[in-house]
Parts: structure tokens; C-alpha cells; sequence
């Protein structure tokens, strides 16, 4: 394996999207992906156009976004294991490139979550997490339905049930 | 005409699909494009189909919420819609929740005979916590100090007549000296003492009042000081001996204990208390039981051995479950040629038997440019408080000061803390947790980066008291009588908050109101009140469920 990770910084690997698309990719972008960095250490086969690794989990315009994420941070370094990370975890702080990325719909953005958990990429997981509590963060619930566009769809007695858990806030 | 952009149609192969929309967008007219774009604007066309919050599993619901989130956004999510309930009510959300937001509190109802979902406890934890951040209690109420057998507010269950120094009626004058009324309290009782042989004990939760009456000892020439109260137990010590006297306050019995050296803090916790003397021996008593000396005493002769020592005696820690757990603390300084190090080491007793230790080195200000060789000491004790119900407890206490001054400066009256330093040990986690905070109306990053300008002083515990994210600071100086609040500093903790935080500043005037500028007072904090004492009265905020107290009347009551 040294061999051909030496070698490899051209390596091509292919992937199939769920939706049956075939995308070519360097073999150190997708190790991002701690998923597919471990399948490729685990199994001797290559990936080829022939015999693609299958991602059954994420579509074809998700995965092209994905890989668009991990082309740019292909030469990060490795992150910091535990509480070092953690620090770094806990500030809310995007970087530029990163906030630019994530401007995109919604459905967009929770399927780039999803898939990045799915993938394990665990600084793009972070980065989608962040930028969803960027748009809870200091709003109210009505504000919240705006933003993610949902309708409040609480019954009367449930209304009366949230008011009392709420009273803490309220001025007596 | 919309064939090709219907989802559930045509050839399957995306790549074909997204070439046949782009070709039909080609043909449109210039009117017909701007119809689509405004269609689109108006989100009609829903997407359906694809993620959205409710989707997000558990885990990365936690991840949002545990890294980003403030506690209220939380809440607030809670009431979005029922979906986005249903996400934030999952067990293992709450359950991080817990862990993240309170953490030791899932531990401490671990071993509840009917347990609680995760779900119960968060909740419940959070609105105990955000009705004190908010300053939000249950009630208010101003309780002036009447010494009657039975007062307005505390009814005695004995019949009058029992003790016969009990004045009819008496509502206390404020006393001539500075000298504040000596008051303890502990679990929602208030132990006060109006004369040299009685002790008053009155229940905030039953609104019921104890006597106790000690004019025996009066007479035979010893003066008692009132030092604890529990639920249980009320501790008295002979001023400068080294005896104890414990009156139970179910069973009306005395019991004494003797010291082996001059009494210094009594840590009591329903029917035990821990006694530590000015020496260092730490002993152990409960009532029934007899009093075992835990051998502390050369746990702190060791730290002089390594060019540190120990400024104040060791601070006790119960343990909130288990009996038979206690922790014993000590803050060493070391000196050396150019830094001062404060350290916190906390010993696990197991059987009366040490089995673990913790330390943990207190960083105060150290990421700023502040050099530690400014700081001034302030040798008094630090004996450890109770920050939480769920296992944490004050350990250290640091004060950024501005301007800095030196005790003897004649400028001392303008000296304000501006910020705060604490280290904290969790019990229940047993992890250290180190905090900033800030004060109420003060910007003190401004005060950070300007070194030979502030000063730092160790806070001795009767001038603070902290409670979840709160510290307050009562009468540092004879000149500063009043409290000063300090809130947690989220930006440098937590994720950055957003927008302004609850303003505890208006809550601080508030208080201050009440507490006459020429006197001292205490405070008292835990799970169920906030206890301010001045002269006349007492100022209570009630955060529990309590029967109801004379309601405040914000003129009348104020001195």
C-alpha cells in the first residue's frame, strides 16, 4: 500500500452516486472521506470506471458538491484529535470560502449534512452544523418557521403546554 | 408544457433530465422567464422529497445543539413546529442535552428509584436555570427581622410560653453598629441571632419558625457563634475554641465535639457536618456517630515541603449520592523567582480513606497580557461553595481590579472588580471546569489588554456567592456595600452568543436598592432561593414552589 500512496497523488478512483452517475476523482480528494479512505486501505481492488465504489446513500449533484468541498481542502491538515479539535470546534467562526460554499438551498445544505455524516467528513460535517445553527442562533420560533419555512401546525392545547414550559421567560 | 421538469416523468437518467430543463428554459420568452423566477421566489413549488431539520438524525441534531447552540435557541426550536418537537424531545438529544448544558445532572438521577426520562430533567433543569439568568423568580418578597415567637410571615408550632426569653413582639431595630446581624443559611432555612442567647430558625419552605434557646451557655460565659444550618442540624461554635455545639433541630437535643485545635469552617449537610480546624485536621462527624480526624493535616503540612504552601485551610465537599464519598480541597501558591502559581488540588475520600486525587492549575487571566506577578494577594480563606445541584462546586476565585490599588492606597475607593476568574470541580463528572465572567455594566476586554493598569485579588468566600452561570459579589470593600453580578462569559466558553445577553445589570440595581450603603449584608444561593440580608430584613427570591410570601412592596419595604 505504501507503494501506490507514494505514488498516488494522481490515483484516480471512481465513484457511482445513488442515482447511477459516474464521477472520477483523485484518489487524496475522496480520502477526505474517512469512509472511503478506509475502504481503499481495507481492500486490494481498485476502483475503476468498471467496478466504481458505490455511494448508495448520496445523489449525484450532492456528491459533486461534496467533492467540490473536499477538492478545495485537499491539502488541510489532518485534524487534531479530541480536545484541541474541540476548541476549534467551539468557535463559530466560518472561513470565508466554507460560508461562500454553504450558500445554497436548504435541502441542499441538510443533504450535504447528511451525506458528509454518511461519508464521515467530519470538518464539512462540522461546517454544515454550524451554519444551521447560524440560522436558529437568537431567533424566535416564528422567526424560525420563516427561515426554514415551516408552519406551525401546534394545537391549542399544545400552545397552552409550550406558554407554561415558557413562563421562566415571560414578566410576572 | 411542464412534462420535462416534473420529477416523476420522462427518461430517469438525470443527466438527460437536466438537459432537457436547460433546453426548455432556452425557449422561453424573456415575460416567461421573469413569471418563473417570480414563481420560484415565492417558494410555490415545493420541494418535497429531499432532507430537512426533522431529518437530521439524532446525533447531528445533538451536534448542532451541543457546539452552537444557546440554551434558549434550544427552547425555542422545542416550539417551531410538531415535528421539529418531536426532534428535540428524542431521548438521546435530551440526553446530550443534559449532559452538555448540566452536566452531572443525568448522573445524580442515576440512581432515583423511578426514573426520570432525560427529556423531564432538561426541561425541567432549564427552566430553573433560565428563570435565575433572567431573573425571573417565582417570588419576591422583603421579610423584615421580627423576633416574636411567632412572627407575620414564620409561625411557631410550640405554644407560646416554652422559652421564656421570648419577647412578645419585636421588630428588630437595625442595630447601631456596623456590625450586620450574624445569619446562616441552608436549605431553605435562615438561622439568624437577635440577642447573645437565642437563635431564630426560620423555614422559607413551610413558613415555620424554630427557637432556639441557649441562655445556659450564656450564663456560663461562653458566647456561641452561629456557623450552619441544614435541614437537620444547627452548628454553633465557641468564639476562638475549640468546641462544637450541634443542636438537632427535630430532636431539640444538643451534642458536643471537641476540637483538636481552634475551630475554622464547618461544612454540614443534613445530619453530618465535617469541622476543619485552623490547623488543618479535617474530622468527620455525624449525628449518632462518632467524630474521625481524616489525617488532612499532613496532606497540607506536605505542600510547604515543596516550596508552596496552602494559604487557608482544605474546603469540604460531600459527595450528593454516595455517603460514604467525601472530597477534601486545598489552593496551594507556588512561588518562584518570577511566577505565582495557584493550584487546586482535590483529594477523594472513599471510608474515610483518600483513593484519588485532582489538580488543576488555575490560569485566571493567563491568555491575556496580564503578567501574574501583578496580582495582589488577598489572604483569606476560600473555602469551597455550591454552584449547582448537579455536582459542581466553587473552588478559586480570582478578581481582575481597575484601577489596581494597593490595600493601603488611599485610592481604594475607586477600585472596581471588573471581571472574574474561577476554577470549579464537578463531582459528579469529576472534571475541573475554569470560567470568566463579567460584570453586569462594565467592558472589561478593554481592561485586558492595558496590563499595568488592573490588579487581581483572591476573593474570600463571604464576599461572593455563586450560582449557575452567576457570580455575585457582596461588600468587597467598607466603601462597596452593595452586590455586583457577574454573568458568565459566553464568548470566551461557548460559542459566541447572539445578541445581547440577558441584562443582569437592571437586576443588580434592583437588589442594591435594598441594601443600605453604610452596611454589610450576605447572600445566599442554591437551588431554591436567593437570600440578600441587610439590616432590617431579608430580601428573598424564591425559585421553588413555596407557600406564599408577603408580596414585595417596593417602596414601603425599602430603607
Amino acid at each position: 500500500m505504501a507503494d501506490t500512496a507514494a505514488a498516488g497523488q494522481l490515483e484516480k478512483v471512481w465513484l457511482a452516486s445513488n442515482d447511477s452517475a459516474l464521477i472520477e476523482v483523485d484518489r487524496d480528494v475522496i480520502e477526505r472521506s474517512v469512509l472511503i479512505k478506509n475502504l481503499l486501505g481495507d481492500t486490494e481492488a481498485k476502483s475503476t470506471k468498471e467496478t466504481p465504489i458505490p455511494i448508495p446513500n448520496v445523489n449525484e449533484a450532492v456528491l459533486r458538491k461534496v467533492l467540490e468541498w473536499c477538492e478545495w481542502h485537499r491539502n488541510d491538515p489532518p485534524q487534531a484529535q479530541d480536545e484541541e479539535s474541540d476548541a476549534r470546534k467551539k468557535s463559530t467562526d466560518i472561513d470565508d470560502w466554507d460560508q461562500k460554499f454553504m450558500q445554497v438551498d436548504q435541502e441542499m445544505l441538510f443533504e450535504i449534512i447528511l451525506a458528509s455524516n454518511y461519508l464521515d467528513i467530519k470538518p464539512l460535517l462540522d461546517v454544515g452544523c454550524k451554519t444551521v445553527a447560524n440560522m436558529i442562533k437568537g431567533k424566535s420560533p416564528e422567526e424560525i418557521r420563516k427561515t426554514f419555512n415551516i408552519t406551525n401546525d401546534f394545537t391549542p392545547e399544545e400552545e397552552e403546554q409550550i406558554r407554561r414550559e415558557n413562563e421562566w421567560a415571560e414578566d410576572r | 408544457m411542464d412534462a420535462p421538469a416534473s420529477p416523476n416523468s420522462g427518461n430517469p437518467n438525470p443527466q438527460y433530465r437536466t438537459a432537457a430543463i436547460d433546453a426548455f428554459l432556452a425557449g422561453l420568452s424573456p415575460w416567461e422567464l421573469i413569471y418563473l423566477r417570480s414563481h420560484f421566489r415565492d417558494g410555490r413549488p415545493k420541494v418535497g422529497g429531499l432532507a430537512s431539520f426533522e431529518d437530521l438524525p439524532a446525533e447531528l441534531v445533538c451536534i448542532t445543539a451541543t457546539e452552537h447552540l444557546r440554551l434558549e435557541d434550544v427552547l425555542n426550536c422545542r416550539r417551531v413546529s410538531r415535528a421539529w418537537r418531536a426532534a428535540w424531545d428524542c431521548e438521546a438529544v435530551c440526553s446530550a442535552l443534559c449532559r452538555y448544558f448540566f452536566p452531572g445532572l443525568v448522573e445524580i438521577h442515576a440512581e432515583d428509584q423511578e426514573q426520570a426520562s432525560a427529556r423531564d430533567l432538561f426541561l425541567q433543569e432549564a427552566e430553573q436555570f433560565l428563570r435565575r439568568r433572567h431573573g425571573n423568580p417565582l417570588q419576591k418578597s422583603f421579610i423584615v427581622w421580627d423576633d416574636a415567637w411567632s412572627s407575620e410571615v414564620f409561625r411557631n408550632n410550640r405554644p407560646e410560653g416554652d422559652d421564656e426569653d421570648a419577647p412578645q413582639s419585636n421588630i428588630l431595630a437595625p442595630p447601631q453598629s456596623h456590625q450586620s446581624l450574624p445569619v446562616v443559611y441552608g436549605d431553605g432555612k435562615v438561622a439568624w441571632r437577635p440577642s447573645n442567647t437565642r437563635i431564630i430558625i426560620d423555614d422559607l419552605r413551610t413558613r415555620q419558625r424554630q427557637i432556639c434557646s441557649f441562655s445556659q451557655f450564656y450564663l456560663s460565659g461562653l458566647i456561641l457563634n452561629l456557623e450552619s444550618v441544614t435541614k437537620d442540624l444547627l452548628v454553633l461554635v465557641a468564639k476562638g475554641g475549640n468546641t462544637v455545639h450541634v443542636w438537632h433541630l427535630n430532636l431539640e437535643e444538643w451534642r458536643r465535639i471537641t476540637l483538636p485545635a481552634r475551630f475554622s469552617a464547618c461544612y454540614a449537610e443534613a445530619e453530618r457536618a465535617v469541622f476543619v480546624t485552623a490547623e488543618s485536621h479535617v474530622v468527620s462527624w455525624n449525628w449518632g456517630g462518632k467524630a474521625l480526624d481524616l489525617g488532612a493535616k499532613e496532606e497540607a503540612n506536605l505542600g510547604v515541603l515543596k516550596n508552596s504552601w496552602s494559604h487557608n485551610p482544605p474546603s469540604i465537599i460531600w459527595h450528593p449520592i454516595r455517603r460514604s464519598t467525601l472530597f477534601i480541597s486545598f489552593v496551594y501558591h507556588h512561588i518562584g523567582a518570577h511566577i505565582c502559581n495557584r493550584e487546586v488540588h482535590v483529594l477523594k475520600y472513599e471510608d474515610g480513606k483518600p483513593v484519588k486525587r485532582f489538580t488543576e492549575i488555575i490560569t485566571c487571566f493567563a491568555e491575556t497580557d496580564l503578567s501574574l506577578t501583578n496580582m495582589s494577594v488577598w489572604l483569606t480563606s476560600t473555602r469551597c461553595q455550591k454552584m449547582n445541584s448537579h455536582g459542581l462546586y466553587l473552588m478559586a476565585t480570582v478578581c481582575l481590579e481597575y484601577p489596581p490599588t494597593s490595600t493601603f492606597s488611599s485610592e481604594i475607593r475607586n477600585c472596581r472588580p471588573v471581571a472574574v476568574a474561577s476554577v470549579a470541580f464537578n463531582v459528579l463528572t469529576e472534571a475541573f471546569v475554569q470560567r470568566h465572567y463579567l460584570n453586569a455594566n462594565g467592558n472589561p476586554t478593554e481592561h485586558f489588554h492595558r496590563s499595568e493598569e488592573v490588579a487581581m485579588a483572591v476573593l474570600s468566600d463571604n464576599w461572593r456567592s455563586a450560582w449557575g452561570d452567576q457570580l455575585i459579589l457582596i461588600g468587597q470593600r467598607r466603601c462597596d456595600p452593595c452586590t455586583r453580578w457577574f454573568q458568565v462569559d459566553y464568548h470566551s466558553s461557548q460559542a459566541e452568543s447572539s445578541g445581547p445577553g440577558p441584562d443582569i445589570s437592571e437586576r443588580q440595581s434592583e437588589v442594591n436598592h435594598y441594601i443600605d450603603p453604610s452596611e454589610r449584608g450576605d447572600v445566599f444561593c442554591d437551588s431554591g432561593f436567593m437570600v440578600f440580608t441587610t439590616t432590617i430584613g431579608m430580601l428573598v427570591w424564591a425559585f421553588c414552589d413555596v407557600p406564599e410570601l408577603p408580596v414585595l412592596q417596593s417602596s414601603a419595604t425599602c430603607p
